[in-house]
């Protein structure tokens, strides 16, 4: 093969390749778009936000997006360990905290553990004017959990710190389920309540 | 935000009677309280302080009540209350009468409702008592007679007193006479799963029964279990039946889960208390005597200002409790100890007495699940429990001066 047609080959594959990526970013973005934005309540109204726009990601532009630490589950079940990630910096805290949520549930990358069970799926999140976070998710939050005292300190909270460490306009976070407050999660924490975070169960080189 | 809120409350609460706006107004004398029942559409932002003979609620937002504006109760605990609507805030104003002691609040839900408690003062005379007047023995066939407000979903309203005057409640004796103790989860709500399939609810239930027959033994005390079988019981009807004995003390047994199957050993919680902006706005105005409250220091027994748990009266208690338990099943155990914790646990909320809940080990750990199926093992966490109570009782007797 002459260098000209290795060249053309690389070309072209290049070209597919950028296609691919483009098309497939597209379809997320339409996906995005096709879902119903919830109807405002007069406080999303009255909050300085605009309301939620996303704007379409820019293909592998670094500038379009940020680094947010996830809280997980560190190994031996006594703290919670950071993990950095990145999302697309979108117009509004709302989406970015939607975009966060998602990727707690998605579960860590290291070796750490998950502390959203897997089955849940993120239904909304409502960022009010006085800074309480609603995260609305479906059954499977609940469904899901192994349950323990333990076991729900370590989601409830790798939820608030994560919210709260990332964003400073969420000031504490109110956990829904199927859009209805709930009493506890396994008739640990009381789920009536909204949480302010708590660092102390991160442990040091989570903070940073 | 409270218009959301509401929103969400109105959701979960589904049809509510009272309007928006309305909150019902309920009395029922007690043998040692006056007992008002506030009953809302939703939960309201409210704040509670005495001011000598006065106790004032404060509710954010207009409000009526429900049936009456004011009412003069002749009664020698609370003689009157009376309702100030403003535009944007509602005082109830309560006047105590001269065998007024102090006032206590918890919280119900579903619907919301706000209780006060407005206890006779110690020494004061009282009604004659209702019926013998003594603590129903253990053991004795008379069923527990409820208070209505104590009861949670899933009783139907035939199943209620159908008067709210003179409920029968035995007289309260010094020192630690009764103990509950709860077995955590059950019936359909199986609460953690080990390994190998064990159920938390099935060893919690082991676990309270030998903790029960110890304390009986050793102390001679009333130990009252919140479940007796295999079966499901509301969180708040855990509290509510520890409430309604009157007992001196709240176990609540449960073994622990985590994703990390390395998690091993014991924890024991009492309660944390998160104060909301509100709360926190109201002590800050309290410390700084901007409502005009006269300061009485160290009163710590009431509280100038009472918050929406009747638990955070009883902290201080728990904590040393927690402490005991936690030492002696280190102790006891040989394992490895994750120390007492606070945290925001439901079951802990409603309780009027120092109340713990003790994780015993982790079911999701292989070899803690092993040892937690062996009944040697079972007795020796029981028997922790129970010398810590003991140690407990005879401390607080003792400041009591009864020993």
């Amino acid at each position: 093969m002459k260098v000209r047609d290795k060249a053309f080959l690389l070309g072209a594959t290049v070209l597919s390749v950028s296609l691919i990526a483009a098309a497939m970013l597209w379809k997320v973005d339409s996906r995005r778009a096709a879902t119903p934005a919830p109807a405002p309540t007069p406080e999303q109204a009255a909050s300085p936000e605009t309301p939620a726009l996303s704007r379409a990601p820019v293909e592998g532009s670094e500038q379009n997006q940020r680094e947010v630490t996830l809280f997980f589950q560190s190994r031996d079940g006594v703290d919670l360990q950071g993990e950095k990630r990145k999302i697309f910096l979108t117009d509004t805290v709302t989406d970015q905290a939607r975009q966060t949520v998602k990727e707690l549930i998605d579960g860590p990358r290291e070796s750490i553990l998950p502390t959203i069970p897997p089955v849940a799926e993120l239904r909304e999140v409502y960022l009010a004017a006085d800074g309480t976070a609603y995260v609305d998710f479906s059954r499977g939050f609940v469904d899901g959990h192994p349950g323990g005292s333990s076991g729900e300190i370590d989601t409830v909270f790798s939820l608030v710190d994560t919210l709260t460490f990332n964003f400073p306009q969420i000031k504490r976070v109110k956990i829904l389920v199927e859009g209805e407050e709930r009493s506890t999660l396994r008739e640990h924490l009381d789920l009536t309540r909204s949480y302010l975070p708590d660092m102390s169960i991160v442990s040091k080189e989570g903070e940073h | 935000m409270s218009a959301l809120a509401i929103l969400l409350v109105a959701l979960v609460s589904g049809a509510a009677e009272l309007g928006e706006g309305e909150v019902g107004l309920r009395i029922q004398n007690l043998p040692l309280a006056t007992r008002v029942i506030l009953e809302f559409p939703a939960r309201p932002a409210y704040q509670i302080v005495r001011q000598g003979d006065r106790v004032t609620l404060t509710l954010q937002g207009s409000f009526r009540s429900i049936p009456y504006k004011s009412k003069k109760l002749d009664d020698p605990v609370l003689d009157r209350y009376k309702l100030d609507r403003g535009s944007r805030q509602t005082d109830l104003l309560f006047f105590t009468g001269p065998e007024f002691g102090s006032v206590s609040s918890f919280e119900m839900t579903s619907p919301f409702r706000l209780v006060l408690d407005f206890q006779r003062r110690t020494g004061a005379p009282g009604p004659p008592p209702p019926g013998a007047g003594s603590r129903v023995p253990p053991g004795a066939e008379q069923p527990p007679a409820r208070l209505p407000e104590q009861q949670v979903p899933g009783r139907t309203p035939e199943q209620e007193h159908p008067s709210e005057r003179s409920i029968p409640v035995p007289t309260k004796q010094p020192g630690i006479q009764v103990i509950v103790v709860d077995a955590g989860h059950g019936g359909s709500e199986t609460g953690a799963k080990g390994p190998t399939g064990l159920l938390e609810k099935d060893v919690t239930l082991d676990v309270a029964r030998r903790i029960q027959a110890g304390l009986s033994r050793k102390l001679g005390v009333n130990v009252i279990l919140t479940r007796e079988g295999d079966k499901q019981v509301p969180l708040d009807e855990r509290t509510a039946i520890a409430n309604h004995e009157r007992a001196d003390l709240f176990l609540s047994i449960h073994v622990n889960a985590s994703r990390a199957k390395e998690a091993r050993g014991a924890e024991t919680y009492f309660l944390s208390y998160q104060a909301t902006d509100d709360e926190s706005r109201a002590l800050a105005a309290l410390e700084n005597n901007t409502l005009g409250v006269g300061a009485h220091p160290g009163n710590s027994n009431l509280g100038m200002v009472l918050w929406d748990l009747a638990q955070s009266q009883y902290l201080s208690e728990s904590s040393q409790l927690a402490e005991t338990i936690q030492q002696n099943l280190n102790d006891a155990l040989r394992i490895e100890s994750r120390g007492v914790k606070q945290a925001p646990f439901r079951v802990l909320m409603g309780a009027t007495m120092p109340a713990v809940l003790v994780e015993i080990g982790f079911i999701t750990n292989g070899e803690e699940e092993a040892r937690l199926k062996e009944g040697v093992y079972r007795d020796r966490i029981a028997l922790a429990i129970v010398e810590s109570v003991a140690a407990f009782k005879e401390r607080t007797e003792k400041q009591l001066g009864l020993r």
